[in-house]
């Protein structure tokens, strides 16, 4: 065989920078075991995209002609897999923490605040409107509404937001801990909190995911697809008369949605795409939107702790980014760090599922307004 | 390229309290439900044990 007709005649170095990182994203999953499920199929759908010739993430006259140019043009930039995500996320996530302490509804939306805080940096980087909104929804922590997003508003930065979106929340426990510790006082991460939140009815629990679509959607109709399914993959978990679905959504159906998300947004990272300097602007952007929303819901946490009458351990507000439950997870550590008798994840997991809520409704308004 | 900023703080400014708002009137709601839920059933339960 000739060596020109394979694909070592075509490779440059952009495509060795991207097998370092793919290579990288692996070894994270992997060796340091950070989100496997995300980053294993991911680092290598960035390998697989950038193995000249493949042909896999291949465009003809801007159509999709390659496997995962197909998937990730219909199933993912197509507006398909974010919100059937939601359905899974739904089916799998407990709202009894958020139903027992409705108020931490509020720390959810704090943490949306590095959203509007990075619009307006992407805007001084040079970013258009629609650009901008795509980026900073980053700060929400969410994978599936930034995708979302982005397909509706940027479809051309959809790649490097993706991947900068889930590649943060995998380092939510590297981006937070400082952050946090900056903005509380080791008094204030030793506060107490009773580790044991009110018991939840069985017909609250039904009644919210309802309530809480027709709340949502009536305010914020754009939101509807993402809210939506959540709500719905939620009614799937508490029936109790749809175990089975609720187990397929949460389980099987989840594993493969995010096979086919992984693999896909990881192959829309070719060298040429990738190697520009606007996508390391969009990772710069990024890191500052997570920084941004865990520092406002850290102090809203401070604020509410200060007016309350019961102590509110303000590391909870971090939790208000919405990358469930890594950042419950960083709050519980420091707590525990801090006063070894705390135990605050299910006072976190209140304002991690308001930030999930939260982010959609700011995507929800950001197409609202810009859709 | 022009940047309307008068635009980009309208978006930012809405969007951020529009989060607010919908996720403050949700936490109402909710602690409205749960307080009227607790009523009822508390009125029930206080039924029962006086009929039992």
């Amino acid at each position: 065989m000739d060596l020109f007709e394979t694909g070592f005649a075509s490779l440059y170095w952009g495509h060795l920078v991207m097998w370092l990182v793919a290579f990288g994203f692996i070894y994270l999953g992997i060796a340091r075991k950070m989100e496997p499920l995300l980053l294993v199929p991911i680092g290598f759908g960035m390998l697989l995209a950038n193995l000249p010739l493949g042909g896999l993430f291949e465009y003809v006259d801007g159509m999709p002609e390659g496997l995962l140019a197909k998937i990730f043009t219909y199933l993912i930039a197509g507006e398909i897999v974010p919100p059937l995500i939601f359905l899974g996320l739904g089916a799998m996530t407990d709202f009894g923490p958020l139903i027992a302490n409705p108020k931490t509804l509020l720390l959810g939306a704090a943490a949306q605040f590095g959203v509007y805080f990075v619009l307006f940096i992407a805007l001084l980087f040079g970013f258009d409107i629609a650009e901008a909104c795509a980026i900073g929804i980053i700060g929400g922590a969410d994978g599936p509404t930034s995708i979302y997003l982005s397909a509706k508003l940027a479809p051309h930065l959809l790649g490097p937001i993706a991947v900068a979106a889930y590649s943060y929340m995998a380092l939510v426990p590297i981006i937070q801990p400082p952050v946090i510790r900056a903005l509380t006082t080791k008094k204030e991460r030793a506060i107490y909190m009773e580790p044991q939140l009110r018991e939840v009815s069985t017909l609250e629990r039904i009644l919210f995911p309802m309530i809480g679509a027709m709340v949502i959607i009536l305010l914020v109709p754009k939101s509807a697809p993402l809210i939506g399914m959540f709500m719905f993959g939620n009614l799937l978990l508490v029936s109790g008369v749809t175990d089975r679905l609720a187990k397929t959504a949460g389980d099987a159906f989840m594993d493969i949605l995010t096979i086919i998300l992984g693999i896909s947004v990881g192959a829309s990272m070719p060298a040429i795409l990738f190697l520009k300097p606007e996508t390391l602007f969009i990772f710069f952007l990024g890191v500052v939107a997570f920084a941004g929303s865990t520092a406002a819901g850290t102090l809203l946490g401070k604020l509410m702790n200060a007016i309350s009458k019961e102590p509110i351990n303000p590391m909870i507000g971090a939790a208000g980014v919405s990358a469930v439950p890594m950042s419950a997870r960083v709050v519980q550590k420091l707590g525990q760090e801090a006063n070894p008798r705390n135990f605050l994840l299910m006072h976190a997991m209140g304002p991690n599922i308001a930030g999930v809520i939260g982010t959609a409704v700011a995507a929800g308004v950001f197409l609202g307004m810009l859709g | 390229m022009m940047v309307d900023w008068g635009f980009a703080a309208q978006i930012a400014g809405i969007g951020f309290l529009t989060v607010f708002v919908v996720l403050g009137i949700l936490s109402l709601v909710l602690w409205l439900v749960s307080l009227l839920l607790n009523r009822v059933t508390g009125k029930a339960q206080k039924a029962k044990t006086e009929g039992g």
